[in-house]
């Protein structure tokens, strides 16, 4: 997997994408959608859809309330998330293409907008995978049976979320 | 019976008052996924923390699987939950034991 890097320049920040990063980045975008967007998602996502939309009351004599709370931020929520990963497929998707890849111009809003979307996507990927020891340690892993791709890919994201945190940091 | 005659009502025995003044716990646990900075910099974000603060919270999230980052009444602690959720964080919320 090639490197991404970024330019220096105080505003916005300039993203370059491989190609074959570029698409991974929107399929597993567009796959997280339709997880936000359905209360019922396809077989074997149920855990992904309740790692996106946990539970408020751990307490099961609270479940009336936690239907009223499912009830009354679900549908927002929702909606907040799929917007947020919609921009972020268009911003790659309208990137300036060269022979690097794709470029992407992230102002402190996108970026901040990324750095929300990018976690959505680990969540996802990470619970599909199995993900249960830090990913700190990349290299550490009881995970058997998973693609080196997928892998691959989730430690690539970890490290891009990073960056792009160390850099709104500033 | 008169029923003009003043009576003495008697009191419920509850401890629902003492209820009413226990707040209710906004709890963040681990997670295998959200990075350390990630969750600091949320924590600033949602609760205007400082970062020394936010960092320490994040710490006992990391080390002791769980921390009360925020309390106060239901609608706030819902409230706050809903926009850790939002943020991709684990959080639940409970009464003050």
């Amino acid at each position: 997997m090639s490197d991404y890097r970024f330019e220096h320049g105080d505003d916005p920040l300039l993203l370059t994408l491989s190609d074959p990063e570029a698409e991974a980045l929107i399929d597993l975008a567009r796959s997280t959608l339709a997880v936000v967007d359905s209360p019922f998602p396809a077989a074997g996502d149920e855990a992904v859809r309740s790692r996106l939309f946990p539970r408020a009351y751990l307490d099961p004599t609270e479940d009336a309330a936690e239907f009223a709370f499912q009830a009354t931020v679900q549908s927002d929520m929702a909606q907040i998330r799929a917007n947020a990963i919609t921009a972020f497929i268009g911003e790659i998707d309208s990137g300036k293409h060269s022979r690097r890849g794709v470029e992407v111009s992230l102002d402190v809003d996108a970026a901040g907008r990324w750095i929300g979307v990018i976690n959505d996507l680990r969540l996802t990927l990470g619970t599909r995978i199995g993900v249960s020891d830090s990913e700190d340690d990349p290299g550490h892993s009881e995970i058997v049976g998973v693609g080196q791709g997928d892998r691959a890919f989730y430690t690539w994201m970890t490290y891009l979320q990073e960056e792009l945190i160390s850099r709104l940091m500033i | 019976m008169n029923s003009a005659l003043p009576v003495e009502i008697q009191e419920p025995i509850s401890d629902t008052s003492v209820d009413l003044d226990r707040p209710w716990n906004v709890v963040v646990w681990n997670d295998p996924v959200n990075l350390m900075s990630y969750v600091v910099l949320i924590f600033q974000k949602l609760f205007g923390y400082s970062h020394e603060k936010a960092t320490r919270l994040m710490l006992e999230v990391h080390n002791d699987g769980r921390s009360v980052v925020i309390s106060g009444r239901r609608e706030q602690a819902e409230h706050y939950v809903a926009q850790l959720h939002a943020h991709g964080l684990w959080a639940t919320t409970q009464r003050d034991s």
